[in-house]
């Protein structure tokens, strides 16, 4: 009797929490089974993964209207309502790739990306600092990937047939006026900004997102660390110099701070050098981080760098290159940069900023002297609104106002001379970036800028398309208008001129696999609206104008290949063709900063045994153009082939219980001559010839000793 | 009587899917639990995955579901070869960490397991990854060890964090060792709060211990 009272009762339970038997079969795109799907009843526990045949079971007791989710890694998530009456239920899905799946396509016409956080980068931080040739110098590194000039008496970045001036580089999304420091004629600058403050870094050769504006040519984004992971004092003992540093950390907070003594006279005195220093480059230099986590997402940082460098030498004269002038050069520069950024929701991002620069050269040439100073600053304000997983929208303003004062004191002029322009750039831009499926993508945006002292605008729409044509394979397509205001000097004697302008189009075709990259890119970019003058101190400084013109069309290749445990190397290879017309040409032609062919290979292997990092890096570029009083063509006589190998080593160490790194680097290490142009008199000397000298480095080789220590 | 019981007992059973009470909870955990410290494939724990996600979404305020979730992701990155993919596990991980974070921002389990997926992405890229991450897993283990200075998995993870790292570096067997001691002592006496409290990292820690350690037996 007890028995069969159980046997009802358990009966009347089951009828009771009647079952239901849920199943199917989950497939991807390509009709391929998926295993491990989780194919589950919201808010339950009841569900099941699916087996190698894609096929899912399970049971449930739910009843009325629920809400089925299939959710697999890399796929979208795909919710079902499902009505539980007594019957089984059998369904079949198949699963989308997720638009930021591994293999989702991304948009990558025209750029190079170094970080920590994203997957798929060509590029890492660690190369900065790591690449033979480099010295830790951002510029210089980045001067090994395709699309850039070897230009080695600027030490700047020229990309793709522009000039110097048209790269402009952007530190956590502020514009930043002076990337380099300040140096005497034919003596390489390096960047300003330690490469250890970036955790980020995109180099742009064209084609870049509508946030960017005032870049005729290219943009390098650089993005500042967030709080730094330790406290942590730092000595460092180079050849050139000393530096010391603290960085402090707390909870939610970091400070850092640093000072620097650069002399390179100790240097010069004991490797002979060509140049006649009047007093070897030297200066006292510091800079200060602060980091404040606020709220959840919120992230408040602010970065000072400021310093005084000075120089001097005897360089050739303009008029007659066998009479040597001193040239002095004494620069001040301060640089503060405050940005903040906060997430609202899930869906709105905040990104502000102001930055603030002084900068102070101050020039003598022999009994003249020409100042320079710059007082700028600019704000920001950027907001990007995560619409859904394949939409994103951006919106931005920014002013930007430029303060800028030449003064002339020559001996020849009765008086001094001081000229200034006070100019306010206003801009906004909004750019929309939809992911249509995981295997297209498209970014279009447009930009628009007013200049208060030339009273001009620009609206610059822009472009770019992405497609994948594999599972590693992609092709992008990109497209833009870009512009950008005259250069100071002109802007101090002109202020009618209009803004620069370039056109780019780009495409682009990347192949990733197992650590493999394959990139080929060919563009062409047309130049307008470039500056022209008969003469640079033109007494008629009316007569500039915005008729210059030019184009670039070129093909830029880039193979690295980092797939072999410690050995890592990559190559570049780019072949350009471009003209202008600018400035005083009289015609189009190549400028002087074009080699045709550019080829780098670098090298790296790390020996865990010795703990040692070594460096290899070949650079081969062909002649470069120079101008010739006795050539009737103009710039038709073409420099020897450049080339250069040069070798770094670094030693990681303990010095008494702290880590150290000895490093030591070479630059052109086979002693190849390297002549970057030649130099005319601008007047023909009694017999009647120009009288011309070669444009060299100060020394065949470069040397380099640093023993950085952290306490 | 005794029947009665054991049928109600055995229709609850039956509905454990529905009727998801705290006796029920435990149930399920303990034996997914159980199944955890089988998995040895990426499917194992994939499905195993699956289920703790499931048990997650449906109790909210739990963090042991989440916990679990996120280890076997971290494991999968562990057992998996390729690299993009290690990544995409470990960020499907963090989500669950993010999450268990929220519910329980003082557990100093969750803190380990934090650090634990550090380390995880330290593996993928060691020369690129190696600073920047083992000093934010350091961070999250000296968190963990302060919140509960007897939680034995603080102590094996980072002296794991120094023993792989160079000794030019400041890391290897000298610094690594006392740690890993510390863990051995830690270990031994650890008593779980209760069933579902991690247990794992004992026996690794005395393994890495006689490897490394031979000198400071």
């Amino acid at each position: 009797m007890k028995l069969l009272l159980s046997i009802i009762f358990l009966l009347a339970a089951k009828i009771l929490f009647a079952q239901v038997i849920i199943s199917g079969t989950i497939l991807d795109n390509n009709n391929q089974p998926l295993t491990g799907v989780n194919v589950y009843i919201q808010s339950s526990y009841d569900g099941g993964s699916t087996n190698e045949n894609g096929i899912f079971k399970f049971e449930t007791a739910l009843t009325g209207k629920q809400n089925l989710i299939v959710s697999f890694i890399g796929f979208k998530t795909i919710e079902r309502e499902i009505d539980l009456g007594g019957n089984n239920i059998t369904l079949n899905f198949t699963l989308k790739e997720s638009s930021n799946s591994l293999n989702a396509v991304v948009i990558t016409a025209g750029s190079f990306e170094a970080s920590d956080e994203k997957k798929s980068v060509i590029f890492k931080p660690l190369d900065i600092v790591t690449t033979a040739g480099g010295l830790a110098d951002i510029p210089s590194v980045i001067n090994t990937l395709p699309g850039t000039q070897t230009v080695g008496e600027e030490g700047k970045l020229f990309v793709r047939g522009g000039d110097s001036y048209e790269t402009r580089t952007f530190i956590d999304g502020m514009i930043v006026d002076e990337p380099y420091g300040s140096t005497v004629p034919d003596i390489p600058a390096r960047g300003r900004f330690s490469p250890f403050l970036f955790s980020g870094t995109m180099f742009s050769s064209g084609g870049y997102s509508a946030e960017y504006g005032q870049a005729l040519s290219s943009a390098l984004v650089l993005q500042t660390n967030d709080l730094a992971p330790e406290t942590v004092t730092s000595l460092s003992l180079m050849s050139v110099g000393l530096s010391a540093g603290h960085t402090h950390r707390w909870k939610n907070s970091s400070f850092a701070f640093s000072a620097d003594y650069l002399n390179l006279s100790p240097y010069f005195a004991l490797i002979k050098q060509d140049f006649d220093w009047e007093k070897a480059p030297g200066g006292l230099g510091g800079s200060l981080a602060y980091r404040q986590k606020t709220g959840k997402n919120g992230l408040i940082k602010v970065y000072s760098q400021f310093g005084n460098e000075t120089s001097s030498l005897y360089y050739p004269g303009y008029l007659d290159v066998s009479k040597e002038n001193q040239v002095a050069m004494n620069n001040d520069n301060v640089y503060i940069n405050a940005t903040y950024r906060d997430l609202h929701g899930e869906k709105l991002i905040s990104n502000g900023g102001v930055s603030y620069t002084y900068n102070k050269d101050n020039m003598d040439i022999s009994t003249d002297n020409i100042t320079e100073e710059m007082r700028n600053m600019q704000l920001r304000y950027n907001l990007t609104w995560l619409l859904n997983e394949e939409v994103n929208i951006k919106f931005g303003a920014d002013a930007w106002n430029r303060n800028f004062t030449q003064g002339f004191d020559f001996t020849e002029f009765d008086n001094p001379i001081s000229n200034s322009f006070d100019d306010l750039i206003s801009a906004g831009f909004t750019e929309a970036e939809v992911k249509i499926s995981s295997r297209f993508a498209a970014r279009a945006g447009v930009r628009a800028e007013y200049s208060s002292l030339l009273q001009k605008g620009s609206f610059a729409p822009r472009l770019s398309l992405a497609a994948k044509t594999g599972k590693s394979s992609q092709v992008s397509l990109a497209w833009g208008n870009f512009y950008q205001s005259p250069l100071n000097d002109y802007l101090i004697f002109n202020h009618h001129l209009g803004f620069e302008k370039a056109t780019h189009y780009i495409v682009n075709y990347q192949l990733m696999k197992n650590r493999k990259t394959f990139r080929i890119e060919a563009y062409y970019k047309d130049y307008g609206k470039l500056v022209k003058y008969d003469s640079l101190y033109n007494p008629q400084p009316a007569g500039y104008n915005n008729n210059g013109k030019g184009y670039a069309r070129g093909i830029d290749i880039f193979w690295r290949d980092d797939s072999h445990g410690n050995i890592d190397y990559w190559i570049s290879y780019s072949w350009i063709d471009t003209e202008r017309n600018y400035r005083d040409y009289p015609e189009m032609a190549t400028p002087t900063f074009v080699s045709d062919h550019n080829l780098t290979i670098v090298f790296k292997n790390y020996i865990p045994a010795i703990t040692t990092q070594l460096g290899f890096t070949y650079k081969l570029a062909s002649g470069r153009p120079y101008y010739n009083p006795e050539n009737p063509e103009f710039l038709g006589d073409r420099t020897k082939i450049y080339n250069d190998l040069s070798f770094n080593l670094s030693y990681l160490t303990n010095l008494w219980d702290h880590f150290t790194i000895v490093h030591f680097s070479m630059g052109n290490v086979l002693g190849s001559d390297h002549t970057f142009g030649y130099r005319y008199s601008l007047n023909p000397d009694s017999q009647g010839e120009y009288n011309s000298i070669a444009i060299k480095p100060g020394a065949k080789r470069f040397v380099f000793l640093g023993i950085f220590v952290s306490i | 009587m005794k029947n009665l019981i054991f049928l109600v007992l055995l229709a609850f059973t039956v509905n454990i899917g529905t009727a998801q009470d705290e006796s029920s909870y435990m149930m399920i955990m303990v034996k997914h639990k159980k199944s955890f410290k089988m998995a040895r494939t990426e499917q194992d724990f994939q499905n195993l995955a699956n289920s703790f996600e499931r048990i997650a979404n449906a109790e909210t305020d739990q963090w042991h579901p989440l916990y679990y979730a996120a280890m076997c992701y971290i494991n999968m990155s562990f057992v998996n070869e390729d690299n993009e993919q290690k990544d995409a596990y470990l960020d499907k991980a963090q989500t669950f960490v993010d999450k268990a974070l929220e519910i329980y921002p003082d557990e100093s389990e969750i803190l380990v397991l934090q650090g634990l997926l550090y380390q995880g992405r330290i593996q993928i890229d060691p020369a690129g990854r190696g600073m920047t991450y083992s000093a934010k897993a350091n961070e999250q283990l000296n968190a963990a060890k302060e919140i509960n200075p007897e939680n034995p998995r603080a102590y094996y993870l980072l002296g794991l964090n120094v023993l792989h790292t160079p000794e030019a570096f400041g890391g290897g067997p000298a610094v690594a060792c006392p740690l890993f001691k510390t863990a051995i002592d830690k270990f031994k006496n650890y008593v779980p709060e209760n069933v579902l409290s991690p247990t794992w990292g004992g026996e690794r820690n005395q393994m890495l211990f006689d490897q490394s350690c031979g000198d400071q037996n």
